[in-house]
């Protein structure tokens, strides 16, 4: 009796001891946390016609013009940046991260609801900067852009480039 | 006999005892209402705790389409903008340690549809990583069209093990 006894304690130990380790080694340590919460944006105004433009000159909108409609829950970071670092159409444009015109080579800068040259952000495809930081939630906001144009062009064929607002949970 | 039945008892007792808790099961948080009419995504932020090289996290991604037509969307891996305090951008090679498992992409939902992707990060055995870094699930709705378009983004910041 005491044998089978043993032989059936030494069993359930073989059971249980791997049971322990492979659990503690596999998943219980990893954690993984989220923060509830919608965030949510879009944007009234999608498109400014700057017009007619002249070399080495710069044109804007009012800084205000674009209105960000959010409706997120939680606070928010939002960055600008272009999607691409051309301008398409005829005789592609550069697009310049420090906003530095040149030889069919444009710079955008945005401002949210100021007044230009101050509070300024350049609109970047490489790193976008933020522009609205601790956005508070369910609170709209606004900004423009304006355009530094070529000192030189290649031609007259309108330029366009996808200018995009990025929001994410504030950290 | 008894014993042996005393015996068998306080076995299951312990082997009950080493297996791990179930995480707890939070239930999602509802949408307000006034947000069936706006496209949206939830969590903003996930937070990864304790990672290691083959070690893997998920989370859901829950995406809204708020408009009145279908829409396709873009649900893709991407460096951050910018990095919260502490964190640091993610390695180049972890755009291969994210699964986006989307069914049958391209991602298109109907009017008003809500639907879950699961996010996972999959860190190979061997691999490296900062003690703490950060990528975003960026979330495009690509029928925009204009010069000014919207992106929402889920910040996965990630903590590794001592």
């Amino acid at each position: 009796m005491r044998k089978t006894l043993l032989a059936i304690l030494l069993a359930l130990a073989l059971v249980v001891i791997p049971v322990g380790s492979a659990l503690a080694a596999n998943t219980a340590d990893v954690t993984v946390y989220a923060t509830p919460g919608f965030i949510s944006i879009t944007v009234d105004n999608t498109t400014y016609d700057f017009g007619a433009l002249l070399e080495s000159t710069t044109k804007e909108s009012a800084t205000n013009y674009f209105t960000i409609d959010n409706t997120s829950t939680v606070i928010t970071d939002n960055t600008i940046g272009v999607t691409t670092n051309t301008w398409s159409g005829g005789v592609i444009w550069a697009h310049s991260d420090t906003c530095t015109p040149a030889a069919n080579t444009a710079g955008l800068k945005a401002n949210k609801g100021g007044t230009w040259g101050g509070g300024d952000v350049i609109v970047k495809f490489s790193s976008p900067d933020i522009i609205a930081n601790d956005q508070a939630a369910n609170t709209d906001w606004s900004f423009g852009l304006k355009l530094y144009a070529p000192t030189s062009f290649g031609d007259y064929v309108q330029k366009s480039i996808v200018v995009r607002i990025t929001a994410t949970g504030a950290v | 006999m008894k014993k042996l039945i005393w015996l068998l008892v306080v076995a299951g007792l312990l082997l009950s005892a080493c297996a791990q808790p179930s995480p707890p099961v939070v239930e999602a948080p509802k949408p307000p209402p006034e947000l069936y009419d706006k496209t949206w995504i939830s969590p903003g932020k996930v937070e990864v705790g304790n990672f290691y090289p083959g070690a893997r996290a998920e989370y859901p991604l829950t995406i809204h389409n708020g408009k009145d037509e279908p829409a396709q969307f873009s649900v893709t891996y991407r460096q951050p903008d910018n990095s919260a305090e502490g964190y640091v951008t993610a390695p180049d090679a972890a755009q291969d340690w994210v699964i986006i498992a989307i069914d049958e992409p391209p991602l298109v939902l109907a009017a008003k549809e809500t639907r879950d992707v699961l996010i996972a990060v999959e860190m190979p055995k061997g691999a490296k990583a900062p003690s703490k870094w950060e990528f975003w699930i960026a979330v495009k709705d690509v029928t925009q069209t204009g010069m000014v378009q919207t992106e929402l983004a889920c910040r996965w910041l990630v903590t590794m093990r001592e």
